[in-house]
C-alpha cells in the first residue's frame, strides 16, 4: 500500500523521470559498440587512469 | 611512453588487418598463435621489425626464432585458429569507426595516424587531467 502523498502528481512526475532516466541508460548501454580488452594484447596495469587503444596493422 | 607514464598508461592493441594488404590477416594471426604460447610482444614487435616479410615460411621462421614451439605454432596457423578473432577485433574497430591504420583512442579520445609522440603526451596529459582524484 503506497502512502497518499507518495502518489502525489509530484512524485508521480519524479517515478516518471527516473523510469525514463533509467531506460536510456539502458538503451545507451545496449547501443555502445562492444571492445573486448585480451589480456595477453595489453601492457601496463588495468587500473592506470589512462588506456590507449592502438587499432593497427602489421602490413 | 609506458614507462615514462609509470603505472598510469596501460595500452591496448587491437588487430585491424586492411583488406588491402594480402599478408596481414595471416601476420596478425600469427601474432595470436605467438601469444597461445606467451610471446605475443615479442611477436609483435618482430613482425612490425620485418614487414612486409608475411609469407607463411617467413611467419613460421619468426616463431622458430623466439623459441616457440614450432608444431603447436604452424598448427595454429594453417587451422587458422585465430582468424575469427582477429576480424572481431576488425569489427569492434569499424563498430568504433577507424578507417585507416594506426588509429589510437587515449581514453576515447581518437589520435588517428603516425602521430609523433608529443602529440601522445599531449593526449595523455589532457586525458590525466579530466581523471577525477
Amino acid at each position: 500500500m503506497i502512502p497518499g502523498s507518495l502518489r502525489s502528481p509530484w512524485c508521480v512526475r519524479v517515478y516518471t523521470i527516473v523510469a525514463a532516466s533509467i531506460l536510456a541508460c539502458a538503451l545507451t548501454a545496449a547501443a555502445a559498440p562492444r571492445l573486448t580488452v585480451e589480456p595477453i594484447m595489453t601492457k601496463g596495469p588495468a587500473t592506470a587512469p589512462v588506456t590507449i587503444i592502438e587499432f593497427s596493422d602489421y602490413q | 611512453m609506458l614507462k615514462e607514464y609509470d603505472g598510469r598508461v596501460r595500452l591496448v592493441f587491437k588487430d585491424f588487418p586492411l583488406p588491402s594488404h594480402e599478408l596481414a590477416m595471416a601476420a596478425h594471426e600469427a601474432a595470436r598463435c605467438a601469444g597461445a604460447q606467451q610471446r605475443y610482444w615479442p611477436y609483435h614487435d618482430r613482425l612490425f621489425k620485418e614487414q612486409p616479410r608475411f609469407q607463411r615460411d617467413a611467419l613460421v621462421g619468426y616463431a622458430r626464432d623466439l623459441g616457440l614451439d614450432r608444431e603447436r605454432f604452424t598448427r595454429c596457423l594453417d587451422s587458422h585458429a585465430e582468424a575469427a578473432r582477429v576480424r572481431a577485433s576488425r569489427d569492434e574497430g569499424r563498430a568504433l569507426g577507424v578507417k585507416s591504420t594506426p588509429t589510437f583512442m587515449v581514453n576515447g579520445s581518437p589520435l588517428i595516424g603516425a602521430q609523433p609522440v608529443e602529440a601522445f603526451r599531449q593526449a595523455i596529459n589532457e586525458a590525466l587531467q579530466k581523471v577525477p582524484r
